[in-house]
């Protein structure tokens, strides 16, 4: 098995309003893949049509050879299906450090148990230190998520994604709010996860997409407008006009 | 008993002393300074193990419930009815009492945790009032108005008897808090806890974590649904009584109002609410009912606009206003 | 028996109109506003209090007093919406149900203290009382008259809604707040006046169903589950899910007591919580 996630005929609509139109995908083991397009395009509603936090109109998603389209989104998390938020969706009264413990717990089925103390519960909290330190924000995990400022924030998203272990891994727009300083070394991160994780990000700062991405998929209105390489993609001229100057090509 | 027991034990000494002497020395002082006010003293024991209850859920795991009371009578009445049919044994009409509860919250969560807001509310609501409704017209069983007579409590552990002094009551009921305020915070410190907790702060995300949150909900549902079942059996055998109160709306209401005077979410908000509360109500009906309406309506008003987080929530903001760094238990 | 069941389905239906009148506001707004008002009863309460005082004190025919019940209401709440509500709408709603619920205790508080906590009379004119000859039913007038005028108000408000420019944006602000305001609606503004026609609504209410609901200090609590139900079974912001809500939680509570006294308003109960778990949006709601 080549394909780590795929699509087939996946369509969403609202009513009349088709969102996402037939849309055949597939996310090879290990890929670096990126998703662009302009705004409105539906990137953000196929990621959560993967994630099923919306429900399918029609169409079949597959997750490392089985087929996911009926399942909850808990249920695909626990498979290996994890994904960060364009804007930050966390635990404002928690912090960093609880954050990643616990979905560190959730992990290992830890969160059932009610009667042993999370503290005590040496092997997942040493692991959502190790994650902290590894993103370089340790010193910040007792406070509250919701004091720090953005871009740890954002930082805190990825950490709890790592905590899940996942098999594939959607990033919305991971750099977005991060000075352009720090977002490199986010990637970097990113960048260092074994190669038997499979990425699929979705991305408008184009140094990124170029620096991280091996593929690119371009989508506009709702379906795949055209796919390949960054260099085929940024060569191609009917995405230079659909862009038409949203976003720099080098 | 081996190294690693003794060596969490004293664990748990070193970082719990300061509240262990809190909890020994209160139900003394009751004894010394104030045994008149036993009886009075249980009836808050109990209503505070309630109000615990209710913080499961409300302060952890955000279900917002208008009909918890439901339990807490369902616990009374387990214990009424087994007192009065010739079972007077305490400690297991109190179990009893618990099991009770929690099995129909069992089923009853699978109700609650299918909806949400303003339907959540309305069908929590609802069941108490349903179950309220038919505990009133059931006489035969439940006396109807006029209550639950001749329960016979047999003396606890074959030894002290429930005497008209309330000694023996009151120090079973303050013991029995004790346990379940014990369990409950290990609860809240365990990972369910910590779930609960992210469940309250952002439910989308837990899904996105694996959490098959219904499922958590319900969980807590039941050990809420099972300590206001004790509580409610603690009352009834305490004062030999049941009455139809113990299911209303009036005492679902006044539990919420505790908690959140005292502080929701926070381990001491819901005892010291219900302390506060009960008190000044005692204090006050004596004057005049219509100045305690009115003064609660007026300190809810001013809790919810300047306080929000009840007591504990007001001191909490004031430690971090002088820079003090408040200890997340952990 | 068929004239039985026609009397007791028409009592409940007056019975359901006041329901009707006073709940619409609460529906409203909560729908707009997302704000769990469990004090609205208290307006339904003060109007019955402004009716019965006008009618005690300066003598005033009972049919007088309801549009001063109304403007007098509805002018009021607008004060207190103003004062106090408004800093409560981005609050949770646990919060808000403290907040109102404190507010009602001080409401029953001091009018107990102002007039007493027994029943106000009320002296209908003659011309409302006792039986009305209708297709072979005597039915009672005043109730008779209490389903007229809540047809009538019912369908002007209904009309107002969907015909009139004002009533497209109560719409649009009930449906997307947000994106209300980003076409230029102000929605403060149409709030403002929603609450005040809302809790007018209620105050009127209130005065025409002394003789049916009784009127009591503790009327806001005494009823306020029954508006909620109609509320929550109606759907939020639906005047035609209020009006229907309405009626069958007056018919089915009336028939209930009539029929199944021994079991009371366990039916109703019961009802709300098998149509909340069908259509958690009330029946009429909007599906989000």
């Amino acid at each position: 098995m080549t394909e780590a996630l795929s699509t087939h005929g996946l369509c969403k609509q609202y009513g009349a309003l088709q969102v996402t139109r037939d849309i055949d995908f597939a996310l090879p083991v290990g890929a670096r893949h990126a998703l662009i397009g302009p705004n409105g395009a539906g990137k953000t509603t196929f990621l959560n049509l993967l994630t099923g936090t919306v429900p399918a109109s029609g169409g079949r998603i597959c997750l490392l050879g089985d087929d996911i389209t009926g399942m909850r989104p808990d249920q695909r998390v626990k498979r290996g299906l994890v994904r960060t938020f364009q804007v930050t969706s966390l635990f404002p009264a928690l912090t960093p450090l609880q954050s990643v413990t616990l979905a560190v717990c959730e992990r290992l089925g830890l969160t059932a148990q009610w009667y042993r103390r999370t503290a005590s519960h040496g092997v997942a909290v040493d692991e959502a230190m190790a994650i902290l330190e590894q993103l370089h924000i340790a010193h910040v995990g007792d406070l509250p998520t919701r004091n720090l400022p953005y871009g740890q924030q954002r930082i805190v998203e990825v950490a709890v994604a790592l905590a899940l272990k996942p098999r594939v891994l959607l990033l919305d727009e991971p750099a977005a709010g991060i000075p352009s300083g720090e977002s490199a070394e986010l990637f970097a991160v990113i960048s260092e996860l074994p190669a038997d994780i499979s990425l699929l990000f979705i991305e408008h700062d184009m140094h990124l997409v170029f620096r991280f991405a091996t593929r690119v998929t371009v989508l506009v209105a709702g379906a795949i407008f055209a796919e390949g390489t960054p260099e085929e993609i940024a060569a191609n001229p009917d995405v230079r006009a659909v862009y038409l100057g949203n976003s720099e090509v080098a | 008993m081996t190294a690693t027991n003794a060596s969490k034990i004293s664990d748990w000494l070193g970082r719990r002393w300061k509240e262990i002497v809190l909890w020994a020395l209160t139900p003394v002082a009751v004894q010394l300074l104030a045994p008149e006010y036993f009886v009075l003293a249980s009836h808050i024991a109990a209503i505070a193990l309630l109000v615990l209850s209710l913080d499961l859920l409300i302060g952890y795991a955000g279900v917002l419930s208008l009909g918890h009371a439901l339990f807490f009578g369902l616990g009374a009445y387990t214990a009424g009815l087994l007192a009065t049919n010739g079972w007077g044994e305490p400690l297991s009409g109190l179990l009893a009492g618990g099991l009770i509860a929690g099995a129909v919250g069992f089923l009853t969560s699978f109700v609650v945790v299918r909806v949400q807001h303003l339907a959540q509310l309305m069908v929590t609501l609802g069941l108490g009032l349903l179950v309220f409704e038919a505990a009133n017209r059931m006489r035969w069983l439940t006396g109807g108005d006029d209550g639950l007579h001749g329960m016979e409590v047999w003396p606890l552990l074959g030894v002290f008897e429930f005497d008209f002094f309330g000694q023996t009551a009151f120090w079973y009921a303050f013991t029995v808090l004790a346990l379940c305020f014990v369990v409950i915070t290990r609860i809240i410190d365990s990972p369910f806890g910590l779930a609960l907790e992210g469940m309250r702060e952002n439910p989308l995300r837990m899904a996105a974590i694996g959490t098959p949150t219904a499922s958590r909900l319900r969980q807590a549902y039941v050990f809420a649904a099972f300590f206001a079942g004790i509580a409610g059996a603690l009352l009834a055998q305490t004062t030999q009584f049941v009455g139809l109160e113990t299911l209303s709306f009036h005492l679902s209401a006044e539990v919420l109002i505790m908690l959140v005077l005292g502080g929701a979410g926070h381990r001491y908000g819901g005892l010291i609410g219900a302390l506060v509360f009960m008190l000044a109500r005692d204090w006050f009906s004596g004057i005049d009912a219509q100045y305690w309406q009115f003064g609660l309506g007026a300190v809810m008003v001013l809790v919810v606009l300047f306080s929000p987080g009840g007591v504990l929530g007001a001191q909490r903001w004031i430690a971090a206003r002088l820079a003090f760094n408040p200890r997340r238990d952990a | 028996m068929l004239a039985t069941l026609l009397t007791v389905l028409f009592d409940g239906l007056a019975y359901g109109m006041l329901l009707f009148l006073i709940s619409l506001g609460l529906s409203v707004t909560m729908g707009m506003m997302g704000f769990v008002n469990l004090a609205h009863g208290a307006f339904a309460m003060f109007g019955g209090y402004v009716a019965t005082t006008l009618m005690q004190q300066a003598g005033w025919p009972f049919l007088a007093t309801l549009p001063v019940a109304f403007v007098l209401v509805g002018a009021g709440s607008v004060l207190v919406e103003r004062t106090l509500y408004r800093r409560l709408y981005d609050r949770s709603p646990l919060d808000q149900v403290l907040f109102t619920i404190g507010l009602t205790f001080m409401c029953i508080a001091a009018i107990t203290w102002l007039f007493g906590p027994s029943q106000q009379p009320v002296a209908l004119p003659d011309f409302l009382r006792g039986q009305t000859d209708v297709l072979g039913l005597k039915l009672g007038t005043y109730r008779l008259f209490l389903i007229v005028s809540g047809l009538l108000i019912a369908a002007a408000v209904m009309i107002g809604v969907e015909r009139t420019r004002f009533g497209a944006q109560v719409r649009a602000a009930v449906d997307n707040p947000t994106m209300a305001t980003g076409l230029g609606i102000n929605v403060s503004g149409v709030f403002a006046i929603t609450f005040a026609l809302g809790s007018g609504l209620a105050g009127l209410g209130g005065a025409l169903g002394i003789q049916i609901l009784g009127l009591t200090p503790v009327f806001p609590l005494k009823y306020l589950v029954l508006f909620l139900i109609v509320v929550s079974v109606g759907g939020l912001g639906s005047v035609g899910g209020a009006l229907l809500a309405a009626c069958v939680v007056g018919v089915i509570d009336m028939m209930g007591k009539y029929y199944l006294p021994e079991v009371g308003s366990f039916i109703i109960y019961a009802v709300m919580v098998g149509l909340l778990m069908w259509r958690p949006h009330g029946l009429l709601g909007k599906h989000s």
